[in-house]
């Protein structure tokens, strides 16, 4: 290496190689934001909840949507490929909030806390829930169920 | 002759149940103030009675001829004995006097084959039965009082006075009546009149009379309405226990259902009274002034350190769970939680909502057991919310180093100032 | 070597760069004590393309709707890479555009650079900074959170008590009578459609004419000339002025870098209708002096008089005859003076007065 390297060579190497460093730094966030992220969209109103096989017929699986659980239930004698075999609700219990699951022997979804117990419709059967479960729909696409709170 | 009454008055309503009310000669004298002083008992009949609609017509009660009498101007025609005209029956009658369609299961079929036929004798089982039929006593509660008269409607129909919401007020008129109800005991005690004030305060009567809410219990819920009673002790988690399930049956389950049966007392109305049960709070149990436990179980005994245990493992919980809280609407707010903690955290929450219906054991292991639980997830959520928080650290670092290259750059383009200038005349140019 | 000068002819030959090389290397920017001023625009267009950019990038992300848009700044700022980083960005550059625009239009302005032949400039110029703080108004809702929508709510407020037309232009910027996810929805709207595209205008006038007219020289400066006391000096744009031209801007990203890094942009809570407003809530900060001041005059008279004053304001090269015809003008000074005192007191009042 010269050791008289002239000094306008020293300044323009240090800025050039800053100035690269500042783009390099700006240039690969950028790049990394731009492709999008595994997880699902915000402000959520549709989740793949499960894959088509993932459920046998008359069961029942708690999966997440957005920030509160959802159930998915497989009706019993229904076709996993078909999404007229599925229900989706919000898994909270209208009683006190507490998360609810299927019961396969009494074929209704059902909450642990203070024994609510809702048909497949949502509608509530008996026990202290004061309100049905809100309906979510259910789509097949490809191989995955996917659940929307939209509106029909 | 009895038979012969009710066979009679059975074919008289067929014949005449195609007179439409509206048309009846009852209805034309007794609508007008020509004839009578007080129409409202008329125009209540026919503006909403389930009677009414069904075309059930004044004569099917009170006997008499329907056909004649107002066109002519004479109410003799109408209101003849000879034609089954009775008045109204005592109020000693009145319970068979209904009965005779509504325990009539043909009858009724007709109208509707869900319909019950079984109110006479269920009432006969019941207080206000016993008292009429056994006592002799025409001041206790028959069907008129209850259901009106000429305006009768299902428990469906809002505007019946027994429908549930209204329910607690017609109970109360007389129950809440200290002078009417003066003189009746109840196990040898007087008879209270407050319920229809402690219910009003209570969390079933604010959630019936205020929110609305159907499944909040008014008086014939736990009382039953034709064969009314007030639940004796054995079956007094029974009738809680139609819609407080689970606590029934961990309370069944539990040393207290023995050794309460042994000392009478009267199972859950024993913690939460009857009437006046208001919304239960963690208070309630442990063994701090004003909890219920030491109101019995004495320091130093099992029961007392059972009681303190339940305490102090709920309290763990709630604590756990007000620190993950806080933890991940910290995160939260500082835009580092995505909603993973959230999620996680109600599944702890649950616990706490479980844990306050297994307290019915009175088993602190069983309560431990759900606490515990709840406590590992909650503290496990705000770990992970606080881990997040150390993302920011994180990315305080990363923005170092790019400040660092920043400021390099900012050093180099002074320098490079520097030595373009050295080679520029300013004035020269201008 | 040799590729340049063929890239360089390729291009020449079709829009005549040497002509635009030869006015670039011509051209120069005066020099003089107060010539440090002059790099404030070029910062504030530096800034308001780094806005440009870090907004796009928001763009993939953002759902303007009230179910959505707290959701998905949750999401920009924890699922996506960097996400925290774009945004952070785009909300301390947004303020320092609008503190760096009004450092630069009152130092315009006390160097009188408004009068003749600069009066086009000066006007673009302030509707430019109306322009600024409505972008920044409309983007301070856009996260939804508690804090922005009550701002917004006392904000909106204040277009009320326009005389006449305060209730339809509350229902216009409202998009209805209360604040909603309509509004956030219309906010949206105007801050990435209506204002950028009344910006581009504006700034493409604005910088044409800088570029037509050179920079201002002060009165002051121009009278030392005159009579000898001074030289008349200049650098050469390239590459003198343009190297501290991107000083300034490596020196705005720095700050910025800083401030992200110290003081990292919360999130918030989301906003909640039902919930009440806390005592202190203030719009933001380039509008405090302006709500503090209406709360000593009454409403009508102080919506009225900043009416007035922003209209005086813009026409201001019409209103300074002296500096026009090229004299010192001591009163305009004072009176430029006197604002910047009077907006960063009642703005200092504003945040730390008790009871504020």
């Amino acid at each position: 290496m010269d050791k008289n390297v002239p000094r306008r060579d020293v300044i323009n190497l240090l800025l050039g190689g800053g100035i690269a460093a500042l783009g390099a730094a700006t240039l690969y966030p950028i790049i990394r934001y731009m492709i999008p992220p595994p997880a699902s969209g915000a402000g959520t109103s549709s989740v793949s909840a499960a894959r088509v096989g993932e459920l046998k017929p008359n069961d029942g699986k708690i999966f997440k949507f957005g920030e509160t659980p959802a159930i998915l239930v497989l009706k019993p004698g229904g076709d996993p490929a078909s999404a007229s075999s599925y229900v989706s609700f919000t898994a909270v219990c209208t009683h006190l909030n507490c998360t609810v699951q299927y019961r396969s022997d009494l074929k209704e979804i059902w909450c642990a806390c203070h024994n609510g117990h809702y048909d497949l419709s949502g509608r509530v059967l008996s026990g202290p829930p004061p309100s049905p479960l809100t309906q979510y729909r259910v789509a097949i696409k490809g191989d995955e169920i996917f659940v929307s709170s939209e509106r029909a | 002759m009895k038979k012969l009454l009710l066979i009679s008055t059975g074919i008289l309503a067929l014949c005449v149940a195609d007179i439409d009310a509206r048309e009846s000669s009852c209805i034309g004298c007794h609508r007008s103030t020509d004839w009578v002083s007080d129409t409202s008992l008329v125009s209540t009949f026919l503006a909403a009675d389930i009677h009414a609609s069904r075309g059930i017509g004044c004569e099917d009660c009170h006997g008499g001829d329907p056909t004649k009498g107002f066109a002519e101007g004479d109410p003799d025609l109408a209101m003849d004995p000879a034609k089954g005209f009775a008045s109204h029956p005592e109020r000693a009658g009145i319970p068979n006097f209904c009965a005779r369609c509504h325990s009539d299961i043909e009858f009724m079929k007709r109208f509707d084959p869900k319909l019950p036929t079984d109110q006479l004798s269920l009432y006969k089982t019941s207080v206000h039965g016993k008292l009429l039929f056994g006592g002799k006593d025409a001041r206790a509660a028959v069907c008129t009082d209850c259901h009106g008269t000429h305006g009768i409607l299902p428990a469906s129909d809002s505007r019946s006075r027994v429908y549930f919401q209204n329910v607690p007020g017609t109970c109360k008129v007389c129950h809440s009546n200290q002078a009417y109800m003066a003189g009746y005991r109840y196990k040898g005690n007087q008879i209270p009149t407050d319920q229809y004030d402690e219910y009003l305060r209570s969390i079933h009567g604010q959630m019936a009379l205020q929110n609305g809410d159907q499944s909040a219990p008014v008086c014939n819920d736990c009382h039953g309405n034709h064969g009314a009673t007030p639940p004796n002790l054995a079956s007094v988690s029974a009738a809680c226990g139609e819609c407080h399930a689970s606590n029934r049956d961990y309370f069944n389950g539990s040393p207290h259902k023995k050794a309460w049966e042994e000392l009478g007392y009267p199972e859950c109305e024993q913690c939460h009274g009857n009437h006046l049960i208001v919304a239960a709070t963690d208070t309630l149990i442990g063994v701090a002034q004003g909890a219920l436990c030491v109101q019995c179980h004495d320091p130093g005994t099992g029961g007392y350190q059972a009681a303190a245990q339940m305490k102090a493992a709920i309290d763990s919980l709630k604590d756990a769970l007000a620190l993950a809280e806080d933890a991940v609407h910290e995160a939260e707010t500082r835009g580092v939680e995505g909603g993973q903690a959230r999620f996680d955290l109600g599944a702890a929450k649950d616990k706490l909502t479980r844990v306050r219906s297994v307290v019915h054991t009175f088993d602190p292991a069983q309560v431990t057991e759900i606490t515990s639980a709840g406590i590992q997830t909650a503290s496990t959520v705000r770990q992970t919310a606080l881990a997040s928080l150390g993302d920011i650290k994180i990315r305080q670092i990363g923005l170092g180093m790019a400040l660092v290259i920043v400021i390099l750059v900012a050093f180099a383009l002074w320098r490079k100032i520097k030595q373009v200038d050295s080679k520029t005349d300013f004035t020269a140019q201008g | 070597m040799a590729r340049r000068r063929r890239l360089y002819k390729w291009f020449d030959e079709r829009v005549d760069l040497q002509n635009l090389e030869k006015f670039l290397s011509h051209k120069t920017v005066p020099y003089h004590r107060h010539s440090i001023w002059y790099y404030l625009g070029g910062m504030s267009l530096y800034l308001f393309v780094v806005q440009v950019v870090t907004g796009i990038l928001l763009l993939l992300y953002y759902k303007p709707t009230a179910e959505s848009a707290y959701e998905s700044v949750q999401y920009i700022m924890t699922e996506v890479p960097f996400g925290w980083l774009v945004r952070s960005i785009h909300s301390y550059a947004a303020n320092l555009f609008i503190g760096l625009v009004f450092i630069h239009m009152f130092s315009v302005f006390i160097m009188k650079a408004y009068r003749k032949p600069r009066e086009l400039t000066w006007i673009t110029g302030a509707l430019l900074l109306f322009l600024a703080m409505g972008f920044g108004f409309s983007g301070y809702l856009l996260p939804w959170n508690q804090l922005a929508y009550l701002a917004t709510n006392v904000g909106t407020n204040f277009a009320a008590m326009i005389p006449f037309v305060g209730q339809w232009v509350l229902k216009f910027l409202r998009g209805g009578n209360e604040v909603t996810g309509a509004t956030l929805t219309r906010f949206f709207g105007f801050h990435v459609a209506v204002l950028p595209g009344l910006t581009t205008l504006l700034l493409t006038i604005h910088v044409l004419f800088v570029q037509r007219q050179g920079m201002s020289v002060p009165v002051s400066i121009e009278k030392e000339i005159a009579q000898g006391k001074a030289k008349r000096m200049a650098i050469p744009f390239f590459p003198n002025y343009l190297y501290r031209d991107i000083l300034g801007w490596t020196l705005a990203l720095g700050l910025i870098v800083l401030l992200a890094s110290l003081f990292p942009w919360e999130l918030g809570d989301k906003a909640d209708m039902l919930k009440p407003a806390p005592p202190h809530i203030k719009p933001e900060w380039y509008f405090v002096f302006m709500y503090q001041t209406l709360k000593y005059v009454p409403k009508v008279v102080g919506i009225f008089g900043f009416a007035v004053a922003g209209i005086v304001w813009v026409l201001l090269p019409f209103f300074d005859r002296k500096s026009n015809r090229g004299e010192i003008n001591r009163l305009y000074t004072a009176i430029g003076v006197a604002v910047v005192v009077y907006m960063i007191v009642l703005t200092a009042i504003g945040y730390l007065a008790p009871g504020e």
